[in-house]
């Protein structure tokens, strides 16, 4: 199977790359001047809590001003680059949120079951004995050995 | 020390921890096996399952999990030729054409004893380095430790290719910038936390770690098609006496591999796949048949694997001596000291010097086992590779969930497990390393405070920095090293 390829090349990535990291360099060095809390006294010699975040800041800055300066040279690789976005993992990641969700309201058990037997069906799973039998074997395996064995507290859900 | 050392051996025998290194050695090498889960993967998911667990239990069986993992990537190396691990990937060279040779059960044995012969060497170097180096380490002050953690940043940044340099540089600087999220350590200045409750003590390192490496690598994993599985042939038996006696036949090349395996491991930012190439052209450059390797050179598969199997004990050096993680798998475990109170260090000699030993104890009694599991189990280890993606994938995610929310019973650090797993999965198809971070976000507060404390203490002179004879000496070769990487960069093709 052919692996699939992006429209973005790879010196298009680096430049968005770049662009992204001296944007968020620039607006956390604003942030950086809006810190809350005081101090609650001055330390003779102490550099303070802006210092070091303002001098990576502008570090990270630099650097992506290279990164940029290297995806329009002549050696930057114009080869595609992998497809950022693909349709299966950001289905995946929307169940996983709606999991992360509905655990709150059902609870582990019930919310995990739903979602392994949801993401078996995204991935394409379509063995019967595999949807039937792997979702709850798992989720009692691990809410046994976590909750039971281990004492770790999992979500109880507001319903239950 | 004798009775820290009695008391670790106490430890690692008791009945309860042979039953989880029982457990918990196949299950390191299961992980291994797996391309696309691997060590670092494996250790991440398995690391929830410490929470519950004393101290020791909990820490030696990620010790036991990090051994078994590093053999498994052998197992794969060998039969599909493809490295369950990075560390694997020399294991390949010579493995796979043995396989196709119809030596595959050679192979593996080869892995297996070679593999346990290298852990164990690094673990006796561990013994007598760790305690040796952590004496030392407890005469450091801020100013030390300050010059330390820059310079394991640094290693681990310039540790990687010329392309990715200044992507390891971004990423070690995105780190050390994350980790000033929180509350200021020296006052009460709330840094990046927008008035977020939960940031005020930082950004806490399981979820990001689970986010990173696991709910990622889950998400990346959903985007591959299924394997196409042949297993290598397993006809022909080699006896584990047999292959002793090989081994005895390729004693040099065993030994200088477990050296450079140990040596690399513990210098911060290397790794396993480093020491493997390193141990792997040695070897070849030994050898008085360099052109059979590639071809089915028992001798290349012994220096991959006890090479990257003596990592596991190096990389645990700086680690416990002085709390700078070596690898990402030994900066994951820093999370498991820190779960139960413990920080490592010098200070780790002092306060808990009994789970110490018991680490080196585990390390020995685990590789005894990944004999035992290697040299039976082969087939079965063999039959997960058959185990499909879109089974492994909803099984990580669940793991992640507990491990993300297990700490503090918090969905926020779900939340932010998840956006972690959003930002390593982006960063991985922008060719972003996602170690630095890591390495950022631990070695971030030790370095400021370092910083900070020091020119207190020098009244805001910055030449304390270098008029102190340790740190003069790691910020002395963090320089030379930052220049040669700029000399190769700007004069060196590739």
């Amino acid at each position: 199977m052919g692996e699939k390829q992006s429209s973005l090349s790879v010196k298009q990535g680096d430049l968005t790359a770049g662009i992204l990291l001296l944007s968020f360099s620039v607006v956390f060095y604003y942030f950086s001047y809006h810190f809350s809390g005081y101090e609650i006294e001055t330390i003779p010699h102490d550099t303070g809590p802006a210092f070091l975040p303002r001098l990576l800041l502008g570090a990270l800055a630099m650097e992506a001003i290279a990164l940029i300066f290297s995806s329009m040279s002549k050696n930057a690789q114009s080869v595609p680059m992998k497809p950022v976005f693909q349709l299966k993992p950001m289905v995946m990641l929307a169940a996983f949120v709606i999991y992360i969700y509905l655990t709150t309201f059902f609870g582990y058990i019930i919310a995990t079951m739903a979602f392994m037997l949801l993401a078996f069906f995204l991935l394409g799973v379509r063995a019967i004995w595999t949807l039937i039998l792997v979702p709850p074997l798992i989720t009692f395996a691990t809410y046994f050995l976590f909750g039971s064995v281990l004492n770790i507290y999992l979500p109880s859900g507001s319903l239950f | 020390m004798l009775e820290n050392l009695l008391a670790g051996w106490q430890i690692a025998l008791s009945p309860q921890l042979l039953l989880i290194l029982s457990f918990s050695v196949p299950l390191g090498i299961i992980v291994g096996v797996m391309p696309g889960v691997g060590a670092v993967v494996g250790v991440t998911v398995l690391l929830p399952l410490t929470f519950g667990m004393d101290a020791s239990s909990g820490i030696c069986m990620l010790v036991a999990v990090y051994c078994g993992a590093f053999y498994g990537g052998a197992v794969s190396a060998i039969l599909i030729n493809t490295p369950g691990t990075p560390a694997a990937i020399c294991t390949t060279l010579d493995g796979y054409p043995m396989a196709l040779k119809g030596e595959a059960h050679k192979a593996l044995t080869a892995a297996v004893v070679a593999s346990v012969l290298g852990g164990l060497i690094s673990v006796i170097a561990l013994t007598f380095a760790a305690p040796f180096i952590a004496t030392v380490a407890l005469k450091f002050s801020y100013t030390e430790y300050f010059a330390i953690a820059i310079f394991g940043i640094i290693m681990v940044i310039t540790s990687g290719s010329r392309k990715s340099f200044l992507k390891g540089l971004i990423m070690g600087t995105f780190g050390l910038i994350l980790a000033t999220v929180g509350q200021d350590k020296m006052g009460t200045v709330e840094r990046f936390t927008f008035g977020i409750l939960d940031l005020s003590r930082g950004l806490p390192l399981l979820p990001v770690v689970v986010g990173l490496f696991a709910v990622s690598q889950a998400l990346l994993l959903t985007e591959q098609g299924a394997r196409a599985v042949q297993l290598g042939k397993m006809e022909q038996k080699t006896g584990l006496w047999e292959m002793f006696k090989i081994m005895w036949d390729h004693k040099m090349t065993l030994l200088k591999s477990s050296g450079i395996g140990t040596g690399v491991g513990a210098i911060p930012g290397t790794g396993a796949a480093i020491a493997s190439f390193v141990a792997y052209s040695e070897a070849k450059r030994a050898s008085k048949h360099p052109e059979t390797f590639g071809e089915g050179e028992i001798d290349g598969l012994i220096a991959s694997e006890s090479s990257n199997n003596s990592v596991t004990g190096g990389a645990l050096i700086p680690l416990l001596s002085l709390g700078i993680p070596g690898d990402p798998i030994t900066a994951i475990m820093m999370g498991a000291f820190l779960v139960h109170g413990l920080i490592p260090g010098p200070m780790l000699f002092v306060e808990a010097g009994s789970l110490v030993y018991a680490i080196f104890a585990t390390m020995l009694v685990a590789y005894v086992m990944i004999l035992v599991f290697g040299y039976f189990g082969a087939r079965p280890f063999a039959a997960i590779l058959k185990v499909k993606e879109s089974i492994l994938v909803p099984i990580i995610l669940v793991i992640s969930f507990i491990g993300a929310y297990a700490v503090n019973s918090s969905l926020f650090d779900v939340g932010l497990a998840l956006v972690f797993g959003i930002l390593g999965y982006l960063l991985n198809k922008f060719n972003f390393p996602l170690a630095p971070i890591l390495m950022g976000i631990i070695l971030g507060p030790i370095a400021e405070e370092g910083l900070r404390q020091s020119l207190m203490v020098s009244d805001g002179s910055w030449s304390i920095l270098v008029t102190q004879p340790i740190s003069a000496v790691f910020l002395g070769v963090t320089l030379l090293i930052i220049l040669r990487k700029a000399y190769v960069l700007v004069f060196k093709k590739e």
